[in-house]
């Protein structure tokens, strides 16, 4: 219920994504993180038949918000919901209906390091991997441009030379939203980028 | 009078006609009609009625007679004798009057004896005779017969007896018969008015021909697999003298027309026994068991005599059976969170052999929990043990934990909207859409249903706690009086947390410093909360509160020398209340302070250290700039004050010099420190 950041961690040369996760991990228990337990954040895809209006809807589920799904349009609204959504989903069949390949889930180890959360996952869609994902959550803060600096250097001591240079363009465009709102959106921008980048391979 | 004119003018009427015919005048006398017309015809004729024969018209005027309007005896019996010939001759129309005179002669008859008898009373008994042999005589005066001849005693004693025996007999059946009818209806009514008591206290419904009662909790919410029926029977009077055995104790008013029949494994009583066992210290001597005995009981309430009498016998019953009821319910609930539960706190799981739950919450400390069930009361075995402290708050809270979970069963919060999923609270409807996170989830979901067993073992701890703090602190009071130290327990707990407020302050120094704390005894760790806010938490040992009392007194006594220093003029140069290291390996914690004298002369170092042992030394030292020949006086002169040899160190300057501190006049450490920070300014 902090400030977070996720991005894709790009994997060094030579070495494939179980080495990567393990070595992101080594790092993060060198700084003294503790295991967790597990997490996934999963994301659904769905398009409108419509053909008019060709928009896409996204549903994340995030295990750090278990009670809850959000759901995300593309031109920017955003709703939060309880478990019920898929249900209510599936009902609209004819307006909304599930892109193909549109499931990605992100799944990995849960860290926590005094008041930050780590979370190291292994970015899939379906059987076949995609990458890295790194969330960092500072749990104390809800403002994001007051803890930004902190963040900021845990970030260097996590994935030195990949850590952002400035506020995500996410968190930048709309500072005061709810905090799981822009995980979420996060997620989504990295998943979107995600699936671009194995379409363009 | 009428009879008697009209008969003369009867006469006077015939006379003057045949009186006129007889004279020479001749008058033509026509007689007028006298007799009545009885019709007219169309031609003038007039018919007549006939007139009366004398024999008719006599008959027809003697009828007109009321002889008994007559007051003339004369008139009448001068016309007793006329009707005898026409009685005779014509016997019908003369019935009436033939009556009416006997009548009259009758009554006269008896007003003749009424007379005579009033005029003359006869006095014997042949008059009387004479009387009564006279048949014309209907009243006479007959004397009533004296007593007659005695009859035989003992006949009249039998038959008075056969009779008197025979009305007792009537009256006796009829005694008994409404007797039977009574004690009938009052049974009935009396009967009913019990029912109608019961009812008032108990659940009863009827099923077919029985009244069934309930004594479960299952209104409450509770949903124990015992029934707890009980049958009402109505006692009859033959059943009352069986049954006078069992209420023999019982007065015999309180003999109710009610019985109630129990399902045979509530029978008896119950009741859930809490204890809290130190175990090393149960091995020497002294038992020093914390425990509470408790049940729904109303054991407290059974001790006053004033209301076992009042009650009936089937409510007392009824009161027993519904606590072993309880006891069991609360006793199976347990056992089934005690199994469940696995509760980080605990030293040891919960073991569960027969009606004895037990669980270690501190390494020689024990919960047990036993359910005590047998068939006569346990009272005399409660009073026995008389080191048995009580703990209210372990009833208390069990009670409302378990009540409040009964009333969770019944109380499903309505959905709101409708739609909603039922029994959710809305605040965790919500939680979905605020969004929660998972440990605000959590958090929440902890809070809403917190277990018995869990709240037992928090409350166990609690009080194991809360006794070895005070434990400490009583050994501090008794083994430390130089700085005194009060101790103020606060109302203001609950069965999870208690406070104690602790003030420190040397005698006489009051105003000078005071170190005030408040140390709270929580589950499993002590909080010291101090006036700075500082917060320490110390751990449950009682060697750790032990030790980190006495480096407060040792903080207290730095702090109040600092002040003291201070308010002599003295410079304080450095103080350290806790610096933890010693050269000295068995301290724990160091406090010193370093002051010089205002003219900077003299300088006083004073350390006060705690030991391992959990004792507080003092080291005081002293050093002098001044040059050694004016020293060498100040030892003549007080040789008491130094006890080191002066002149050795003094010529070697600015060397620490123990104080001999036995020596040092003063009643407590302040105040010898005062008399040497006083002695080394004088010095000047």
């Amino acid at each position: 219920m902090g400030v977070t950041y996720v991005s894709q961690w790009n994997i060094p040369e030579g070495k494939n994504i179980q080495q990567g996760v393990e070595e992101l991990q080594n790092k993060a228990e060198k700084l003294g993180a503790k295991k967790c337990g597990l997490f996934v954040v999963e994301c659904e895809s769905f398009h409108s038949t419509n053909a008019q209006n060709l928009k896409t809807l996204h549903t994340i589920h995030n295990s750090e918000y278990p009670a809850s799904r959000f759901a995300c349009f593309e031109d920017g609204s955003f709703l939060v919901t309880d478990v019920m959504l898929g249900t209510f989903l599936s009902k609209l069949r004819s307006v909304w209906q599930p892109k193909k390949g549109g499931k990605i889930e992100s799944k990995g180890q849960r860290y926590e390091f005094g008041d930050f959360i780590i979370k190291i996952g292994i970015v899939s869609m379906g059987p076949s991997t995609k990458g890295i994902a790194l969330e960092l959550e500072y749990a104390p803060c809800r403002f994001p441009l007051d803890c930004w600096e902190l963040m900021t250097e845990m970030l260097h001591e996590l994935i030195d030379d990949q850590a952002p240079a400035s506020l995500p363009q996410v968190i930048a465009q709309k500072p005061d939203a709810n905090l799981a709102e822009l995980t979420a959106l996060q997620y989504i921008r990295l998943f979107n980028n995600l699936r671009k980048a194995s379409m363009n391979r | 009078m009428y009879a008697k004119l009209t008969f003369s003018m009867l006469v006077a009427g015939m006379h003057p006609g045949s009186g006129m015919t007889e004279q020479n005048d001749k008058i033509s006398i026509a007689s007028l009609s006298e007799n009545k017309i009885q019709e007219i015809s169309y031609d003038g004729q007039e018919t007549y009625f006939k007139p009366f024969t004398l024999s008719e018209s006599l008959t027809d005027l003697a009828n007109r007679i009321n002889f008994l309007n007559e007051d003339d005896n004369d008139c009448e019996d001068g016309e007793e004798e006329d009707p005898k010939g026409f009685h005779q001759a014509k016997q019908w129309p003369w019935r009436d009057i033939h009556s009416h005179l006997q009548r009259a002669l009758i009554e006269m008859n008896v007003l003749v004896d009424v007379i005579s008898i009033t005029q003359n009373k006869p006095t014997t008994l042949k008059d009387s005779a004479a009387e009564s042999s006279d048949a014309n005589r209907y009243l006479m005066y007959d004397l009533a017969q004296k007593d007659s001849e005695p009859t035989k005693p003992m006949l009249q004693l039998i038959t008075k007896k056969k009779c008197l025996a025979g009305a007792a007999k009537i009256l006796l059946n009829g005694y008994e018969r409404l007797n039977k009818a009574w004690t009938e209806t009052s049974g009935q009514i009396s009967f009913h008015s019990a029912l109608l008591k019961l009812r008032k206290c108990w659940r009863v419904r009827r099923v077919g021909d029985k009244i069934m009662g309930d004594l479960s909790y299952r209104t409450a919410g509770s949903n124990f697999w015992h029934s707890g029926a009980f049958e009402v029977i109505k006692r009859s009077g033959d059943d009352t003298d069986e049954e006078s055995s069992y209420g023999s104790a019982l007065p015999s008013r309180l003999k109710s027309p009610i019985s109630v029949e129990v399902s045979s494994d509530l029978l008896g009583y119950a009741e859930i026994f809490v204890s809290v066992i130190n175990l090393d210290v149960h091995r020497d001597s002294l038992p020093d068991d914390v425990s509470e005995c408790f049940s729904l009981n109303f054991h407290d309430l059974m001790q006053s005599s004033v209301l076992r009498v009042n009650q009936p016998p089937w409510h007392q019953k009824l009161v027993n059976a519904q606590n072993v009821l309880f006891c069991k319910e609360f006793f199976t609930r347990l056992t089934k969170e005690a199994i469940q539960l696995r509760c980080r706190s605990l030293y040891s799981p919960f073991v569960i052999v027969g009606d004895t739950i037990s669980a270690l919450v501190f390494p020689h400390t024990q919960l047990s929990v036993h359910l005590r069930y047998k068939q006569k009361p346990l009272l005399d075995e409660k009073t026995g043990n008389s080191n048995i402290k009580s703990l209210f708050s372990f009833k208390h809270t069990l009670l409302q934990l378990l009540q409040k979970d009964h009333s969770k069963q019944l109380n499903i919060p309505t959905p709101h909207p409708t739609s909603a999923v039922l029994g959710l609270t809305p605040e965790m409807r919500h939680a979905s859409i605020q969004p929660w996170s998972s440990m605000q989830l959590d958090t929440t979901l902890k809070r809403d249903d917190d277990s018995l067993a869990e709240a037992m073992v928090k409350m166990a701890k609690h009080y194991e706690v809360r006794r070895r703090l005070a434990k400490v602190i009583k050994m501090i009071l008794n083994e430390y009086s130089d700085p005194d130290i009060q101790a103020h327990w606060l109302t203001l707990s609950n069965q999870y947390e208690s406070c104690v407020r602790m003030t420190m302050a040397s005698f006489g120094y009051e105003a000078c410093h005071r170190t005030v704390f408040q140390a709270t005894a929580m589950a499993d760790k002590v909080k010291f909360l101090h006036r700075e806010g500082k917060i320490v938490f110390v751990e449950v040992d009682e060697s750790c509160i032990y030790k980190y009392l006495v480096t407060l007194i040792s903080g207290h006594q730095t702090l109040t020398l600092d002040k003291l220093a201070r308010n002599m003029g003295w410079n304080v140069l450095q103080v350290t209340p806790r610096s933890g290291i010693d050269f000295n390996s068995s301290v724990i914690n160091r406090g010193s302070l370093v002051a010089s004298s205002p003219s900077f002369d003299s300088y006083v170092g004073i350390v006060c250290s705690t030991t391992y042992q959990g004792t507080v030394e003092y080291d005081v030292k002293v050093k002098y700039t001044k040059s050694p020949e004016n020293k060498s006086t100040k030892t003549s002169k007080d040789p008491e004050l130094l006890a080191m040899q002066f002149d050795k160190y003094m010529s070697i300057g600015g060397i620490w010099q123990k104080v001999n501190w036995q020596k040092i006049y003063g009643r407590n450490f302040i105040n010898k420190v005062e008399t040497l920070l006083t002695c080394l300014v004088n010095y000047d």
